[in-house]
């Protein structure tokens, strides 16, 4: 499995979506599922996945799909679109 | 306190984060919200004091005017920027002035502001703590499972363990005692710059 499909498949474990969901760009809050609550399973979950420990600035600035993909190349994760 | 802010509570805060913000408790806090809170049991299921004994009006109103005379305790209405909204309240209790020590304590009363809101008050309330109030270390505890795995994002260390300190749902739990020492803190603060 590579980045992408690892990072999709946090995605829409954690928010019971589909992978067609993500097209575009999901954001914070836009679906029920990605509340406050919501969001800390899905980074405990990416962190799990990816083996890092996002910082807590990282973690709110965490705002949508795509922003995640810019915070994960922080930490040498590279998620190609 | 002074009450000349109670028109323009929007534009009063102590203390800002990204996306929320501290400010002085005002007498309109105390509101059947508030109530509900400290005596819903599924918030307070954590806590040994709100779970056993209903809180009263009486008891907050006692609360904010005590909280008023006291320097060695201090109190914070924690709301979202946004919004607004007053969703819990963090506390620096027991400020030891000597030996620069203090024992946080939070409450965050709405649910959906448990998670990236209570991070981000708590990084304002620990700057708050280290860089305004010059504290060394900042001591918790809590029965709550995995807290301790949380709290090492911001520095802090397990301390040690009160075995069967509290008594819930008809058995004894341990409480995990944790602390963060400001050269921790301000080490990963560095780090992040870096």
């Amino acid at each position: 499995m590579n980045n992408l499909e690892k990072y999709k498949t946090v995605f829409c474990e954690s928010f019971s979506i589909n992978e067609s969901d993500l097209e575009g760009d999901l954001e914070y809050n836009s679906i029920e599922a990605w509340d406050s609550v919501g969001h800390m399973g899905m980074i405990a979950d990416l962190e799990d996945k990816f083996d890092v420990m996002l910082d807590t600035d990282d973690i709110i600035d965490f705002s949508s799909y795509k922003t995640g993909i810019k915070i994960l190349k922080k930490y040498d994760i590279e998620v190609e679109l | 306190m002074s009450e000349i802010y109670k028109d323009e509570e929007d534009k009063l805060f102590f203390r800002e984060g990204k996306i929320t913000y501290l400010r002085p408790l005002l007498k309109s806090d105390i509101r059947s919200e508030y109530l509900s809170w400290l005596n819903n049991p599924e918030l307070n299921k954590y806590s040994a004091h709100f779970r056993s004994w209903p809180t009263l009006e009486k008891d907050l109103e006692d609360f904010y005017n005590n909280v008023q005379k006291d320097n060695n305790n201090i109190t914070f209405a924690t709301c979202c920027k946004k919004t607004g909204i007053h969703f819990g309240n963090h506390s620096l209790n027991d400020i030891d002035w000597i030996n620069r020590t203090a024992q946080h304590n939070v409450n965050i009363g709405i649910k959906k502001f448990r998670s990236i809101h209570y991070i981000d008050s708590l990084k304002t309330i620990l700057d708050y703590a280290f860089n305004t109030l010059n504290l060394n270390k900042i001591t918790g505890g809590a029965e709550i499972p995995g807290t301790i795995d949380f709290m090492k994002r911001f520095g802090y260390k397990q301390e040690g363990v009160l075995k069967q300190q509290v008594f819930r749902d008809g058995e004894y739990h341990d409480i995990v005692l944790f602390a963060l020492l400001k050269e921790d803190y301000l080490l990963k603060e560095k780090n992040k710059k870096s």
